[in-house]
């Protein structure tokens, strides 16, 4: 079910909130959890019934595994950490990697193997890490076990289950926890409000903007992967614009709607974008572009892997380790490690520029400069093959002159659309500065500066004119939306 | 203002806009699927019907809501845009243009499917073919996913009329064009018309050019056999299904420009054609021991003709329309002698020359002389051969080079 759809918006959200504020209502809070579990399964089910079941046996084994670590010590529990590694990286190897193990070893010994075209689980790469933070969190005695009940809405909760933000155990198992006791609604209104908001915001930025521009850039890239468009110049920006925009605000639009669905059952998630298009440097795009993968990767790879602590050498093999998994979590093809290995290679870059210039270079020019490694990245992760992506950077980089027309490419307009959307993503507040004076996520929210900064939500007969005004853009551009990109990893 | 008086006006504000976008678009009604129109139909532009990427929700209502038609055009955009149900032709028996832009056969008969369970009066079909179309199945994304053609419900193409942004952008179009009396009024029996389309100038030249260059990228060589001979197997099927049923089907391979020819001739398409029209015959002829009062007849209007054989890179006499929008779409002008030669009318446009029957006995014959007459076109239009090879070769370097350039003594 997408959060777009009508069924989900007119029928599966009204009834889950009917049913939970009936529950707190009637004094029978306790209910809540298993009612959200619920209707989580109802949520993952619509989409497929199979990997349903595939997804509470997977629950069921990390929950009896968690247990099992808690009550041993030493190897024993080591050993229950490992099965439960192997068990859920098995899941993913299987599901998103078989066929491109298959594929990249016929390629290279030329052994013919067919492939398995295997249908990937939803969300697969985002339930998997959170499992494995939990019970790395257990095997090294951070964390205990709670509740089947609570562990099952942490692994299925519905408004983060299928692309995140990726939740630490400890930021949401304490909040199901506290609904058992909440039998009160008093501050339903306020939370709904603040909920609905942001529930808006994200809406506006898939339907109005990502779905909008994804024409523009799946034209320019679906003619570069066919070999006999050169594509030009003008194209290439266009495609590439557009899809810089598309994604961002594809996915943080998905991350702004998860957080505002969750505020409607009174659960914070952490940020998951923090107007990453702002960054003047790569370190710092990392630090605000899908910040909770960022962080899982941080602190369940990178420093296991020994962080800064071996010093220099080892810590930039680190960073690219870190990145290239990164990249190939977030699909199962080569495209992708080459985006995430240069996305390593920036960053070593950067901290290379760090230590020997001691000093950043004028914000504007940092900004373009980041901006532009940032979009050439993206040609990586979004072209379909190398030769594609080839194609796609020799357009940008002026190689192919103005290149061949491609029929449907209505570039003036697309450029001009991506260009003002991702001013817009430059100078604008995000979501949660525009709701910063209510927390809307876990975690303090950066005020932004100047007198665009100023803007933020308040109850108000002008921003309820704002949000009437949103909902109509999302109900006339809502026809016809696509899948969340992120949906695909 | 509190969180609760918030929500309130929130959705009173919400409710309020999209009450008078309703009113908008039922007051408009721009597709006349309502009946609730306020200004005349003959304010709507003809090309209504291209400003909007939905039209297979909007074919697929109309059909529903039709009633009384006898005869039924199916097939691709090159039949939606040259057939016009109200061509004289026809002689005022009442008919319904349900072909789609892009559709494969696969999809032009789930629309007949649908437009014969719908309307029960049908009698009387003329099928438009292309090899082009053919093979293909029926693409997954798209207007036809959202269309009463896939299972979606009428009730839900009707709200999307009314609240999707491509058709409230037409209605404040139309409403906008409303006080111009414009030339040709939008009709609404699913032809679709290239308003403002230039028919002579160099622009003509620079469509043909661009068409045939795009082609030259999409096909390059033959379409996969396998996925040729199953779409036969269905369409003989599906053919014996409605001869079963009492309906005359007249299956028309679709005229193409001389110069489409000539591509096809080129990339070495030539034969696969030649088979295709040869297994159409053989279908047909097949057909004709089959059970069932309908009468089935295959006519080939892709030959080289003088119709067909327009000149693209000198201008026409002024007393002569042009046929050809580019190379495969023709103009109902072109469209009304298809239509002359099947139903047989007696009127001006008939031109017995134009399009012939394919039989078994006989294709040998047509296909030869279907050859000989682009061997002698060929011969005498050496400029437009080179003009349509350098097309092919060169495609990326055409570009930038206009028809204008083009110098007739090289």
């Amino acid at each position: 079910m997408l959060f777009t759809s009508p069924e989900f918006l007119l029928v599966f959200l009204p009834l889950t909130l009917l049913g939970f504020h009936v529950l707190r209502l009637a004094g029978r809070g306790q209910f809540c959890v298993p009612w959200l579990f619920l209707a989580s399964m109802v949520f993952y089910g619509w989409w497929s019934p199979r990997f349903l079941l595939l997804l509470i046996i997977s629950m069921l084994v990390n929950w009896g595994d968690a247990h099992a670590m808690a009550r041993h010590h030493g190897r024993t529990r080591k050993a229950f950490f490992i099965l439960g590694l192997v068990w859920n990286l098995g899941i993913l190897a299987y599901f998103k990697y078989a066929d491109f193990f298959i594929s990249s070893l016929d390629a290279v010994a030329r052994l013919d193997w067919p492939l398995l075209h295997i249908v990937l689980p939803l969300g697969i790469s985002f339930f998997t890490f959170q499992k494995i933070a939990y019970l790395a969190d257990i095997h090294a005695g951070y964390a205990k076990p709670g509740p089947l009940a609570d562990f099952a809405l942490f692994v299925f909760f519905f408004p983060q289950l299928i692309a995140g933000p990726i939740v630490h155990h400890s930021e949401v198992m304490p909040q199901f926890r506290a609904m058992a006791g909440k039998n009160q609604e008093k501050d339903f209104w306020l939370e709904t409000s603040i909920g609905l908001t942001l529930l808006l915001i994200g809406l506006v930025k898939k339907v109005c903007i990502a779905d909008q521009l994804a024409p523009y850039a799946t034209n320019v890239f679906d003619h570069a992967a066919q070999n006999s468009y050169r594509i030009g110049i003008l194209a290439a920006w266009q495609g590439a614009l557009a899809y810089t925009v598309e994604l961002y605000t594809d996915f943080s639009g998905y991350s702004d709607m998860a957080i505002g669905l969750a505020r409607l059952f009174g659960v914070k998630l952490p940020a998951n974008f923090n107007s990453p298009y702002k960054s003047t440097s790569i370190i710092e795009f990392w630090r605000r572009w899908h910040m909770t993968l960022s962080r899982f990767l941080r602190d369940y790879l990178y420093i296991p892997l020994g962080g800064n602590r071996k010093g220099n050498a080892r810590r930039y093999l680190n960073l690219m380790v870190t990145m290239l998994l990164g990249g190939l979590w977030h699909g199962a093809a080569w495209t992708y490690v080459a985006w995430g290995g240069l996305h390593g290679l920036y960053l070593l870059v950067n901290h290379a520029w760090l230590s020997v210039a001691k000093r950043a270079l004028p914000p504007l020019l940092s900004w373009a400069v980041t901006f532009f490694a940032v979009i050439t990245a993206w040609v990586f992760f979004r072209a379909s093959d190398f030769s594609s992506a080839a194609n796609m950077l020799h357009g940008l980089f002026g190689l192919n002159g103005t290149g061949d027309p491609i029929p449907g490419a209505k570039k003036a307009t697309g450029l001009l659309l991506a260009a003002a959307t991702l001013a817009a993503t430059a100078i604008l507040p995000n979501s949660q500065q525009i709701m910063r004076r209510f927390n809307p996520v876990l975690g303090p929210v950066e005020v932004p500066r100047g007198l665009i900064g100023k803007l933020a939500w308040a109850p108000s007969r002008m921003t309820a004119a704002l949000g009437a005004a949103a909902i109509i853009a999302v109900v006339l551009f809502s026809w016809g939306t696509t899948e969340f990109l992120y949906f695909q990893f | 203002m509190s969180p609760r008086a918030y929500i309130a006006n929130l959705f009173a504000f919400a409710l309020s806009g999209l009450a008078l976008v309703a009113a908008l678009g039922l007051s408009i009604d721009g597709f006349g699927l309502f009946g609730t129109r306020l200004i005349a139909a003959s304010h709507f532009a003809p090309n209504l019907r291209l400003t909007v990427s939905g039209d297979r929700v909007t074919k697929a209502i109309e059909i529903a809501e039709r009633r009384d038609d006898r005869v039924l055009f199916v097939g691709d955009s090159r039949t939606q845009h040259g057939l016009d149900p109200d061509a004289p032709a026809l002689t005022g028996v009442k008919a319904y243009n349900a072909a789609l832009a892009g559709a494969s056969l696969r999809e032009q008969m789930v629309a007949l499917d649908y437009a014969l369970a719908h309307e029960p009066t049908i009698k009387h079909i003329v099928w438009g073919l292309s090899l082009e179309e053919f093979p293909f199945g029926i693409a997954a994304s798209g207007d036809y996913a959202d269309s009463p053609f896939a299972n979606r419900s009428i009730t839900s193409g009707l709200l999307r009329h009314l609240f999707a942004f491509d058709w409230v952008a037409a209605s404040a179009k139309a409403l906008l064009e409303a006080p111009h009396q414009v030339r040709a009024p939008m009709k609404r029996n699913g032809v679709a018309a290239f308003d403002g389309v230039p028919v002579e100038g160099p622009r003509v030249g620079a469509r043909f050019e661009a068409e045939l260059a795009g082609s030259a990228r999409e096909l390059r060589g033959s379409l996969p056999q396998a996925a040729l001979q199953d779409a036969q197997s269905q369409l003989a099927r599906m053919l014996a299904k409605l001869k079963a049923d009492g309906m005359d089907v007249d299956l028309v391979i679709v005229p193409m420009h001389v110069w489409r020819l000539e591509f096809f001739r080129v990339i070495g398409t030539e034969a696969q054609h030649e088979a295709w029209k040869r297994e159409l015959a053989n279908t047909v002829a097949t057909l004709a021991e089959a059970p069932g009062d309908g009468k089935i007849r295959l006519f080939d209007f892709a030959r080289a003709h003088a119709f067909t054989e327009q000149p693209v890179l000198d201008p026409l006499p002024k007393s002569e329309r042009r046929f050809f929008l580019e190379s495969s779409h023709f103009y109902p002008w072109l469209g009304e002698k298809i239509l002359a030669k099947l139903f047989q009318s007696e009127d001006a446009n008939l031109d017995p020359s134009f399009g012939t029957e394919l039989v078994p006995e006989s294709i040998d014959a047509n296909l030869a002389s279907g050859k000989s007459a682009l061997d002698a076109w060929e011969a005498s239009h050496a400029r437009d051969v080179g003009y349509v090879k350098g097309l092919i070769r060169n495609g990326e370097r055409v570009r930038g080079r206009t028809l204008a350039d083009e110098d007739p003594e090289k």
